[in-house]
This record gives C-alpha cells, sequence and structure tokens, in this order.
C-alpha cells in the first residue's frame, strides 16, 4: 500500500478541485479560518468516501438493507483504510448512556459488585453473606424431613403510588399471600395501610414441607423469589414445626439472624440499572423524572385562550369554558393581560373548589350543567398521564403527535425515588469497602483509580478479580492521561461537552488496539485548559504509534505546532477559501508568510491587548457562600458593565458556579420561580441587571426543520418578500407556502426535510437526499416563483456572505445577515439544518440573534461558555470585536473561556482553581489580568505572563 | 325420590367409576415426575352419569414436561386430564380470577394421592374468595347482565323474535344468579343456578323456573325483564361502589379506560366490558369527552366518554 492517501479533485462544498497527499501514519492537522473548508476536507470528502468504500465492501446481504450512499464530490481517493470519525456533533441522546457504559468501565465495575460485593439486610443493614440457589436448597434439604418452611421476598412499593398498587402488581404475578409487619394477609381482601408508613411487605412465594425430592420445584421456587424479592430471599420455618437443634441453628450464620434474609447470588448484570428489574421502580433506571413545565405551555402570552395562547388548552374544551364562566375572565383577554391568579389557576388547578361543569349539547351550544367539578391543572394533568404511560411501559413510539406532544411540555427533574441513582434499593445495599455502586460511579477517575488498586479478592475470586483490576485500570489510565481526571462513571452522555464526549472515544480507540485506522477528529481540545492540550497531543501521538493515521481539525496552536504535518485551508472563508494554501512538516513551513496560522504561532501576529481596560459601572453582582458541587464555600464579586472572564482547568467549578448557580438562579428570579440554583447562600445585587441571557452551545433546534434563518429570524421576512411577487399574489399563496414546515408549501415525500433518513445500529445514520425534490424541501408550485430571479431553495442555498449581497436594498435582512458575517458566520448557508450545526456555530448564530436585537440601553448580563470554539485566530478577533460592542452599549459579558487571547481582553478576571475535582473549587485570583499573572499559584496566570 | 332401582343403578355406576379411578391412580404412583393428582369434576361433587367422564389435574415437577390437556382412558372410562408443573399450579391458583371456571374446579376438588403436603393448603385456601375479588366480579357480572339484558329487549322489540329473545333471557339470568352467589361471599360455579336457586328461592323460582314455564309471549317476557331490572336496580350500588368511590376521590373527570385500569392495577384482576352507560342513565355519574387518538401515531382528535361523579350532589337530589 502507498504511503499516502491521495485525494484527487475534491469538490465539495467550497472547495476548488483540490489534490492533496496525507502521510499514512502520521498526525495531521488541518487547520484554517472558520469556513475556509477544513470540515469540507475531511469529513464530506475523505471521511463520507472512506464509509462508503467500506459498505461497499460488506456482504450483498447487508447492503440490500442499507441504501447506497452518493458518492462524495472527489474525483478519487486511493489509500484509504477503515475509517473512524470522531465528531462533536452530540449524536447520543440516550439517556442511559454515561462516561461508565462508553468507556465499558462499568462493565467491570459491575463485575466487581458481583464477583466480591457484600449484600445488606434491607431492613437492618447488618452485612449478609451471598449464596448461590443449590447452596439453599442444600441447608434447606438438611432440615428434618416434614419441617414446614416458608419462603418470602421483601418488596417495596412505588413512590407516591398506594400500596393497593403493589399489591395488584403482585397479583398479577400469581401470588395471594402476603406477610405485612409479621401479620399474614390475603390481598384479594382490602387492606388499609398507612400509606406513609414504611410497611415491611413479603411475598409468600411458596410453602415447603421437606422430604425427599424436593429438589426441582424447591430450586423453581428459589428463583422466583429472587426475581420477586429482587435478589433478596426470607426463609421461614413455620412455628407449628418441630424445634431441633437444626432447626434452631438454621438462621445462624445464614443471612441476617434477626429478619431470616439472605441475599442470592448477584450477576454482573444485576448491576445494570438498564435492565428493568434493578432499576429504580420509579424512575425505570433513567435517573430522572419527566415533569410538566408551566412555561412550555405558554405558546403566546401575547394572544387569548381562544387564539391559542396555551395551544390546545383553548376556548373549545369544556374545562376551559368551565373556568371561564366560574371565575369571570375572558377567553379573548390576551394570556398576558390576565390575573396572576387566574394564569396560575390554569397551570395549577383550583385547589379542590367545586365548580359547576359546563358542557354542550347534541347542539354544540354551551350549558350550565348540575354538576360540580374541580380542576387539578395542566401541569397535574400532563404529569397524570404520562406517569402514568411510563408505570404501564405504553408511552408513545418516539415521534408520534403524543410523543411529541410530551417532548414539547415536559422535562427532566431528578427521580425523585432514587435522587439520580438509578438502582433500586436492593442494589445499593451491596457494596465493596463500604461504598455501594452508585457512589464509586460518583468518584473522579483519579480517585476511583486508587479505589480499584485497593481491592483485595479472596483466593476464589483471585482470576476474575485480577482482571476486572487489570481491565479497569488501563481504560482509567488512558482517561486520566488524556485530561479527564476530574470526569465521573455516572456522568450522563448527553451533558458532556463536545470535547469531552471526543476525548473519551479517543480514549476508547486507543484501548481497543485496533491498528492500521484512520481517524478523523474534530477539535479534540475544545473545553481543555491551555495547561492542558498537550495531553490530547500525547494521546493522538499513541493513536499514530499504535499503526494509525490520524486526522485533525484543530485551531490550538499547540497541537498544531505539535503536528507530523500541517496542511492550512483557506486564504478566507466560504469562496474566497477552499484551496490548499500551505502543506508541510512545521519546521518547514513555519516561517512561510503564506502560512497564516503560522504567524501566529510564530507571534509575527497577535491579538492586540486593550489599549485600556474599561472600568465597571460601579454596580457589582455578589454570589455568596457557593457550595455546590466541589466548590469550596466561596464568594464571588462580579463587576458590572464589563467583559469578565471565568477561568480554570477543566473540573475546576467554573460550570457549578456560573451554570449551576449564578444562571439558574438569576433564571428563576426572571423566568420560572420553580427551577432550582445550584448550593449557595445569596446572591446581592439582582436589582443592577435588568434581564440574564444564557448563550451556551446547545443546538438551535434538533430538527433539519430550523436553521440559521429561522433561528435568527428574517425568514419570516424573506418569505414576505416572496408572497409579494406578482407570480405569488396570481396564484393566491400566502407566506405559509415559502415554509417548508408547512403542508402548504413542502415537498410530500420528504415533508420538507429535504432527506430521508436511514438508522444503521453501529454507524451514524444514514441521511440521503429526498429523490423528489432533490434536496429543494418544497413542492414543484412554489419553487416557481421567483423573487430577483432566485426561487426560495435557492435563497435557502445561499451562504450568509451571498445573501449579504443578494438583499443588501433590505435593510432589516442585511443588518441581521451582517450581524453574522461579523461573527465569522459568513460562510454557513442560511437554510443549513440545524442538526448539522457544531456546538460553536450554534453559539455564535445565538450571539447573532441577540446582537441583532439590541437597540437601547441596557444592562443585560450575557453568559457564554466557551465561545471560541471552532474559532481560527483570525476570527477570535471578530468574537472579540462583537462582545466589545455588547459591553460597550451598557451590559456585561461573562465568559468561560480557556483561550488566552480572550482572557487577556477582558478587563476583569476570576481564575478558580488549583486543579479539578475535589482539588479544585476554591478561588485561585480576581482582577485585571495583570494582577492574575502575578499570582504564582494560578496557571491562567503563569499562562497570561507571557501574553502581557 | 329415585327409585329403589335406579339407587341402585347409580351406585354400580358409582362404584365402576370409582375401581377406574382407582387403578388410573394407582399406575401413577410409580411415576416419580408427578407429585399430586387431583379430582374435580362430576365425581368430586355430583352426581356421575352414564356417560360422565373423569376430569382429574395432574400435577408434575418442575422439571418435566407434558401437554396441557391429556386425556387416557380406563376400563372404558375417559380420563380428562389436564397437567401443570408444580409452580404454574400453584400461581395459577393464586392469581385466578376467583369465581371463573378453573375456581370452579377446585372448589370441590380432592386431592387423590400427592407426596407434597404443602399442595393440601394451596387447594383449601383456594375456596376463600376476597372482598376485594368479590368487587371486581360483581363489576364484571354486572356487566355480563346488562349486554344480556339489551340482547334482550332488542330481540323482543326491535326484531321481534320472542324466542332469541328468551335466549340472551337465560344468559342474563345466568349474570343474576352469579351476581346473587358473589354477593353472598360463595364462589360461583358452573350449576350457579342452583346455587343462587337455594340462596334466593323467591327470585329464582320466578326468574328461572317460572320464567322456563311460562308461554314465551313478548307480554310474558316482559314481566320477566322488569323483575330483572328491579333485581340488579336494587343491588346496583354495591356493585358499583368501586367505580363511584374512585371517582368521588378524584373529583374530576376520568374517562372509561382510566377507570378501568385504575381498577385493574389495584386488583391485579381483569375487567374487560366494563359497563358505565347504566350509572349515567340512571342520573348517578355525568357522562362528557376527552379527546384521545386511537394510535398514539394518529392526528385526528376521537371523542372518548369520561365521566364524572359527586357524591354531595347526589345525596341533595335524595
Ligand atoms: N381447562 C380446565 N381446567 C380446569 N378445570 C376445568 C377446565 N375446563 C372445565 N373445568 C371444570 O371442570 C369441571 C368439570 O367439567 P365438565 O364440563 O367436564 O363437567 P362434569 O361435571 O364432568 O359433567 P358431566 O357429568 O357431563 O361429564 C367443571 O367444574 C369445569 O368448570
Ligand atoms: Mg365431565
Ligand atoms: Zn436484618
Ligand atoms: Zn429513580
Ligand atoms: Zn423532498
Amino acid at each position: 500500500m502507498s504511503n499516502n492517501i491521495s485525494v484527487k479533485g475534491a469538490r465539495a462544498n467550497n472547495l476548488k478541485d483540490i489534490d492533496v497527499e496525507i502521510p499514512r501514519n502520521q498526525l495531521t492537522v488541518i487547520t484554517g479560518v472558520s469556513g475556509s473548508g477544513k470540515s469540507s476536507l475531511l469529513f464530506d470528502v475523505i471521511f463520507s468516501e472512506g464509509q462508503r468504500k467500506l459498505l461497499e465492501s460488506m456482504s450483498s446481504f447487508s447492503k440490500r438493507r442499507i441504501p447506497m450512499m452518493p458518492k462524495a464530490d472527489v474525483t478519487s481517493i486511493k489509500g484509504l483504510s477503515p475509517v473512524i470519525a470522531i465528531g462533536q456533533i452530540r449524536s447520543m441522546h440516550n439517556p442511559r448512556s454515561t462516561v461508565g457504559t462508553m468507556t465499558e468501565i462499568s462493565n467491570y465495575i459491575r463485575l466487581l459488585y458481583a464477583t466480591v460485593g457484600k449484600a445488606h439486610c434491607p431492613y437492618c443493614e447488618v452485612e449478609i453473606v451471598t449464596k448461590t440457589a443449590n447452596h439453599m436448597i442444600e441447608k434447606l434439604e438438611r432440615l428434618p424431613k416434614g419441617t414446614e418452611v416458608e419462603l418470602l421476598a421483601p418488596v417495596f412499593k412505588i413512590y407516591g403510588e398506594q400500596y393497593e398498587v403493589l399489591f395488584g402488581e403482585i397479583r398479577e404475578k400469581g401470588y395471594k399471600k402476603v406477610r405485612i409487619d409479621g401479620k399474614f394477609k390475603d390481598i384479594s381482601e382490602k387492606i388499609e395501610l398507612d400509606e406513609f408508613k414504611n410497611h415491611h411487605i413479603e411475598v409468600i412465594v411458596d410453602k415447603i414441607i421437606v422430604e425427599d425430592g424436593i429438589y426441582n420445584h424447591l430450586k423453581k421456587s428459589v428463583e422466583n423469589a429472587f426475581t420477586l424479592g429482587s435478589g433478596y430471599i426470607l426463609f421461614e420455618i413455620k412455628e407449628s414445626s418441630v424445634e431441633t437443634k437444626e432447626t434452631i441453628s438454621f438462621y445462624k450464620n445464614y443471612g441476617c439472624s434477626d429478619h431470616h434474609i439472605v441475599m442470592g447470588e448477584l450477576k454482573q448484570n444485576h448491576f445494570s440499572s438498564n435492565i428493568l428489574e434493578n432499576s429504580c421502580r420509579t424512575c425505570r433506571g433513567l435517573g430522572v423524572r419527566i415533569q410538566a413545565e408551566k412555561q412550555l405551555f405558554i405558546d403566546d402570552p401575547e394572544k387569548s385562550i381562544r387564539q391559542g395562547a396555551l395551544g390546545h388548552f383553548n376556548a373549545g374544551r369544556r374545562m376551559v369554558m368551565t373556568l371561564s364562566k366560574n371565575y369571570n375572565f375572558s377567553l379573548d383577554t390576551p394570556y398576558k393581560d390576565l390575573p396572576e391568579e387566574i394564569r396560575d389557576m390554569m397551570f395549577h388547578g383550583n385547589k379542590g373548589e367545586k365548580i359547576s361543569y359546563w358542557t354542550k349539547n347534541q347542539k354544540g351550544e354551551w350549558y350550565e350543567s348540575r354538576w360540580k367539578t374541580h380542576y387539578e391543572g395542566l401541569l397535574n394533568e400532563t404529569n397524570r398521564l404520562y406517569w402514568h404511560a411510563t408505570r404501564k411501559g405504553t408511552l408513545p413510539t418516539p415521534g408520534s403527535a403524543e410523543q411529541n406532544f410530551y417532548t414539547r411540555h415536559m422535562t427532566e427533574r431528578p427521580c425523585p425515588d432514587c435522587q439520580g441513582k438509578k438502582l433500586n434499593s436492593q442494589r445499593l445495599f451491596v457494596t465493596v469497602n463500604g461504598k455501594n455502586i452508585y457512589e464509586l460511579g460518583n468518584m473522579d477517575m483519579k480517585e476511583l483509580l486508587g479505589f480499584i488498586k485497593k481491592v483485595t479478592f479472596e483466593e476464589k475470586d483471585k482470576k476474575v478479580g485480577d482482571q476486572i483490576v487489570k481491565e479497569s485500570i488501563k481504560r482509567l489510565e488512558l482517561l486520566i492521561e488524556i485530561g479527564l481526571d476530574y470526569i465521573n462513571l455516572n456522568r450522563r452522555a448527553d451533558t458532556l461537552a463536545g470535547g469531552e464526549a471526543q476525548r473519551i472515544r479517543i480514549a476508547n480507540s486507543i484501548g481497543s488496539e485496533m491498528t492500521g485506522m484512520l481517524y478523523c477528529l474534530d477539535e479534540p481540545t475544545i473545553g481543555l485548559h491551555p495547561r492542558d492540550s498537550y495531553k490530547v497531543v500525547r494521546t493522538l501521538k499513541r493513536l499514530r504509534d499504535l499503526g494509525c493515521t490520524v486526522m485533525v481539525v484543530e485551531h490550538d496552536l499547540d497541537t498544531i505546532k505539535n503536528a507530523d504535518t500541517i496542511i492550512e485551508i483557506g486564504p478566507g472563508p466560504g469562496s474566497f477559501g477552499g484551496e490548499i494554501v500551505i502543506q508541510g512538516k512545521p519546521e518547514e513551513i513555519m516561517e512561510d508568510n503564506r502560512f497564516l496560522t503560522g504567524q501566529y504561532l510564530t507571534g509575527r501576529k497577535t491579538i492586540a491587548l486593550p489599549s485600556e481596560r474599561r472600568t465597571s459601572n460601579g454596580k457589582v453582582l455578589k454570589i455568596l457562600g457557593a457550595k455546590e458541587n466541589n466548590l469550596k464555600n466561596i464568594d464571588i464579586e462580579i463587576p458590572l458593565g464589563v467583559l469578565v472572564s471565568v477561568t480554570g482547568v477543566s473540573g475546576s467549578g467554573k460550570s457549578s458556579l456560573i451554570h449551576d448557580i449564578l444562571f439558574r438562579k438569576l433564571y428563576s428570579i426572571f423566568y420560572d420561580k420553580r427551577i432550582m440554583a445550584g448550593k449557595h447562600d445569596e446572591i446581592q445585587g439582582v436589582e443592577n441587571i435588568s434581564d440574564i441571557r444564557n448563550i451556551d452551545q446547545s443546538p438551535i433546534g434538533r430538527t433539519p426543520r430550523s436553521n440559521p434563518a429561522t433561528y435568527v429570524g428574517f425568514f419570516d421576512k424573506i418569505r414576505k418578500l416572496f408572497k409579494d411577487t406578482e407570480a405569488a399574489k396570481q396564484r393566491n399563496f400566502g407566506v405559509s407556502y415559502f415554509s417548508f414546515n408547512h403542508k402548504n408549501g413542502r415537498c410530500i415525500e420528504c415533508e420538507g426535510e429535504g432527506e430521508k433518513r436511514t438508522d444503521l445500529q453501529f454507524m451514524p445514520d444514514i441521511r440521503n437526499k429526498c429523490p423528489l425534490c432533490n434536496g429543494a424541501r418544497y413542492n414543484r408550485d412554489v419553487l416557481e416563483i421567483k423573487y430577483r430571479g432566485k426561487n426560495i431553495a435557492e435563497i435557502l442555498d445561499m451562504s450568509v456572505e451571498e445573501a449579504l449581497e443578494f438583499f443588501e436594498h433590505d435593510n432589516t435582512i442585511s443588518y441581521k445577515l451582517k450581524v453574522m458575517n461579523d461573527l465569522g458566520l459568513g460562510y454557513l448557508k442560511l437554510g443549513q439544518s440545524a442538526t448539522t450545526l457544531s456546538g460553536g456555530e450554534a453559539q455564535r448564530i445565538k450571539l447573532s440573534k441577540e446582537l441583532g436585537k439590541i437597540k437601547r440601553k441596557k444592562n443585560n448580563l450575557y453568559l457564554l461558555d466557551e465561545p471560541t470554539v471552532g474559532l481560527h485566530m483570525e476570527d477570535i478577533q471578530k468574537l472579540l470585536t462583537s462582545l466589545n460592542k455588547i459591553v460597550d452599549d451598557g451590559n456585561t459579558v461573562l465568559v468561560v473561556e480557556h483561550h488566552l487571547d480572550v482572557i487577556k481582553s477582558s478587563d476583569h478576571v476570576i481564575d478558580l482553581g488549583p486543579e479539578g475535582g475535589s482539588e479544585g473549587g476554591s478561588v485561585i485570583a480576581q482582577g485585571a489580568p495583570e494582577e492574575i499573572a502575578k499570582v504564582e499559584e494560578s496557571y491562567t496566570g503563569q499562562f497570561l505572563k507571557e501574553l502581557l | 325420590m329415585y327409585s329403589k332401582a335406579s339407587k341402585e343403578k347409580k351406585a354400580s355406576i358409582r362404584a365402576r367409576y370409582e375401581k377406574a379411578l382407582g387403578d388410573y391412580v394407582e399406575k401413577i404412583k410409580h411415576d416419580p415426575y408427578v407429585i399430586a393428582v387431583v379430582l374435580g369434576g362430576s365425581l368430586a361433587y355430583y352426581d356421575v352419569g352414564e356417560d360422565s367422564n373423569l376430569d382429574t389435574m395432574i400435577i408434575v415437577k418442575d422439571n418435566a414436561d407434558s401437554a396441557t390437556h391429556r386425556v387416557f382412558t380406563e376400563e372404558g372410562i375417559t380420563i380428562d386430564s389436564f397437567v401443570m408443573k408444580r409452580d404454574r399450579f400453584r400461581r395459577h391458583l393464586e392469581g385466578i380470577i376467583q369465581g371463573g371456571q378453573y375456581h370452579s374446579f377446585f372448589s370441590k376438588a380432592k386431592i387423590l394421592y400427592t407426596t407434597d403436603d404443602s399442595l393440601r393448603d394451596y387447594i383449601k385456601d383456594s375456596n376463600y374468595f376476597g372482598s376485594k375479588d368479590r368487587e371486581i366480579q360483581l363489576l364484571n357480572f354486572y356487566s355480563g347482565a346488562f349486554y344480556s339484558m339489551y340482547k334482550t329487549r332488542k330481540f323482543l322489540y326491535i326484531v321481534g323474535d320472542v324466542y332469541g329473545s328468551y335466549s340472551f333471557y337465560m344468559q342474563m339470568v345466568s349474570c343474576l344468579a352469579q351476581i346473587e352467589v358473589t354477593l353472598e361471599g360463595i364462589i360461583p360455579l358452573r350449576e350457579v343456578i342452583q346455587q343462587a336457586l337455594k340462596l334466593n328461592p323467591t327470585v329464582f323460582n320466578k326468574v328461572f323456573i317460572e320464567a322456563s314455564e311460562m308461554k314465551k309471549t313478548e307480554e310474558n317476557m316482559t314481566e320477566m325483564i322488569k323483575a330483572c331490572e328491579e333485581y340488579l336496580d336494587e343491588r346496583m350500588e354495591i356493585a358499583y361502589k368501586p367505580v363511584l368511590d374512585y371517582l368521588a376521590d378524584v373529583g374530576e373527570f376520568r374517562t372509561l379506560q382510566e377507570i378501568r385500569e385504575y381498577l385493574e392495577s389495584k386488583s391485579g384482576q381483569r375487567l374487560p366490558f366494563l359497563n358505565l352507560r347504566e350509572i349515567v342513565r340512571r342520573g348517578w355519574v355525568l357522562d362528557s369527552v376527552e379527546e384521545k387518538r386511537i394510535t398514539d401515531r394518529s392526528q385526528p382528535l376521537l371523542h372518548e366518554p369520561s365521566f364524572l361523579y359527586d357524591p354531595s350532589m347526589v345525596k341533595e337530589e335524595d
């Protein structure tokens, strides 16, 4: 095989028919300004062609089930090997996926608990030994013949449910006799219990009279009891039975001698919360409960209820009419003008007050019935129906109308039963060195590594044990090595930052020790402090040394410097880019003037320090006694009216402080009282700001139905321009015809998505262009309408830059486009689907929306998490200009940032640390960058010193 | 009542059956996989006739397999045998809808042979008819009664077929008998009408015996239907109490589906044809509609009946 991957005639997106040779078994970094074509080359050409060839080489059986991928827009690529892309876009929305499952460490930890875990009595927590079914039977068979033994299984009710529901469930499984707090009951009878008391409930699984030949049914019954009792089994020798030496000594050293409970043998999969019988019964192992959320019901507060302010909760509903008649409010008043109590009642109900029910007669006329009712409120109603469906296992299928209703109106809250632990209490009673499996999952990687190293095994478990320890240590060390020491196994995959998820997958790849692979990576250093970015480079080189070819799109200067080969694409964004500017080993090209990044690397070009630091407007926001997560009861002062950076190594507590405490608290004050902020004593100075805006990296939408044009909001204006054309007027096409979300205008085949998706289990979804509209999303009639020579699909296909020229004459549209262009988004297509945008792009789109709105002076507080993600040095300059503009308008901008050029350009810096995890959470320094640089202990300060 | 000759004949038939059964059990005793043989049906609690079969249940070890229903023959007598593993048998017995078919088998069943004495208690306990089970069964029987009542009326007044009407009428009388027996806390057997005749001769002599003997005319039928209606009316409040209690408790509308699922989830028993039309007709509850989709993927909203009950108001009316 040749030593190069040779690409000929790459034309995808803005690439200008380029040829490029990429050396195999090397670390190649592709860099260039945003939108220059880096990702087009690496992902749309090299990766997609590699994936297509891989699929082609598969058996014809699997081929038939997978539609062929379109060939990438390239003449030829030679020298490809199996290709793996590790991108940033969070494709996983599976709430069951965690760092533990992603890294497979959870498998080993589960095995550890199954092997050496110590069980405890669920009633008195005394330690009990686990027994195999055979062991239990043997012991029973040794009792004197004729002894009567009952097998019972302890059971627990679902949180917030009545005991009766538990009894119904038991009955359905085929059991009728239970013991409640020691008393025998028949559950075909009605049983009154204090619902708020914790009763000991045990199901009588079987009665056995010791005799020869009972092995088989005993075994079956022990299995049944094991399943029902989630591992716990209770043996009770009937009192009437003969008391002998054997019966008396039966309980000694056998389970809990007070409660006669033993624990059956647990297997690895008994510790997986994804298996229903192990999971918390309330949340079924999700750790969260889905709950209706008030603000999600308010579609438009300017509208009246009759006009649909609350969506389906409109005047057609009997309950709505009933409330309106009884409480004398009009269904035609705009929602926002309704009295507070009335609005509250819609959501929380009328507290049981009896009101007369209004209904319709046969002719559809309203009348007051003689019946009284009360109203539970929209939130309770939605919760009740949803939770009922969850318990019954009849949740609507994803994508269905009902499911859409729930996802639009409900959000996640920690499960009130297990508080996010996911496993049922029986499993949490099993410990290793005093810790249960959930507690282990909460340890950061370093702590966990220390813990695992200390576990000891008995001789019989030694072989398995050593294997578990070896495999876990290997994986943990890789994660620590790549800079993820602060992360823990319980962390949900869908809460990981793009860079973190990517680094985990890199560590996994090394762990798998596959050689000869081709890796395509997208900015793996995101979210890392400059102190730690070398860790990523180090790991990428290990991957290379395994015999893999590693190709990375990266802006981090350290990574670029350390590459074997650098390729810069450019020179500009969009149509100004798409060419290879320069390629070579770092030392060969570093001084070359064509190498733009090199100018920054060598310091020939820099982002200039601000000529002077702004001073605050004299007002401050104070966070007192911050204690969330690892924060060490700290006080923080944020000066207002300036640009503030919050810094610190990964895991030092930045997000806990800024997101969990500051943002959530302010959000609860300004928007929704029920949002719970992270632990802290008080926030002072809230009166000094007028609003809070969080500009994060979450997607601007989760479907291809939203895009920059719809999100920033000028698409409505464009549709109006189309509606006003002569051709549209003749056909009587309203604005809805120009929306690909509306049935009037959209293509019927793809329903306006422009593509058809095929789910593949083992690879990312394959998306194919819709065969009917060829990706245009609209139907033919609509596409015939032209505005200044272009149809609506052609306009959505324009880049921001092109559109700026096209709409020059229209002030509103061009203003918003200009803001986007200024933020380095000129290369984005107006109609690019939200699902293909990177986190950084999404953030900048949100920022443009904000900037496009700013008019009069306000004291808003803007929060931004790592706005430099995906930005080249050239673009960072543009970002800073925009942030400064916001500040100069009187607002405060607070960024969580690792990029030193942003930090040095801030007016005020708050540095947390010193390390990540339990060793972080303190304030290391606060003040202007110059002051931070003077602080010895501050890593950020040390790096800053060189730049000031 | 019986002649001497017939008595003797009966005794000899019985002896023949008992011998056959004895031989059958004797053979089974040598099978180590069989734990118990239970006799149900005629010989166990009723008279055997010349054409009777024998009904047995054979309980086998959990590691043995067999078809569920086997037919054997002994001395020319057919022996129907239901074969069950011990675990299934046990769970079946505790989980079964009491008052159902199986219950009828075990209520008078006799253990002919067993190696596992714990089974005796299970069979004995299965005669117990718990109050919660009775509640659910009453609702089931009431729904059955109303169903046959509609049919009886339809054939009588709309189709104009008095015999067709009578056949549904008899089904309704069975339901009435089930209600009678259940209210007394007794398990309804297959011979439920005989059971009811003993418990409440006044009503059942009329609706069953008299009805059988009367001339099947529209007028006569109407009278009988009226008697049944009265019977149902008098006991309806007891039967529908679980539904009304639940609705009173929530104080809001609940759909039929929700009411059914609620009652089922608390009892672990099925309630397939819950009928609430009659309590609406009697003005005990108000019905309205909720908008629901057929499948969760459907767009069109259909109207599902829902019900509201307000105990304070019902009292005012009284
Ligand atoms: N599949 C079954 N499993 C258990 N019991 C059953 C089953 N089917 C019917 N039974 C019960 O077994 C008993 C006997 O049923 P069967 O209808 O054969 O009556 P019988 O008393 O033997 O009448 P006959 O004298 O006409 O033979 C009845 O009580 C019936 O409810
Ligand atoms: Mg029979
Ligand atoms: Zn105990
Ligand atoms: Zn839970
Ligand atoms: Zn289409």
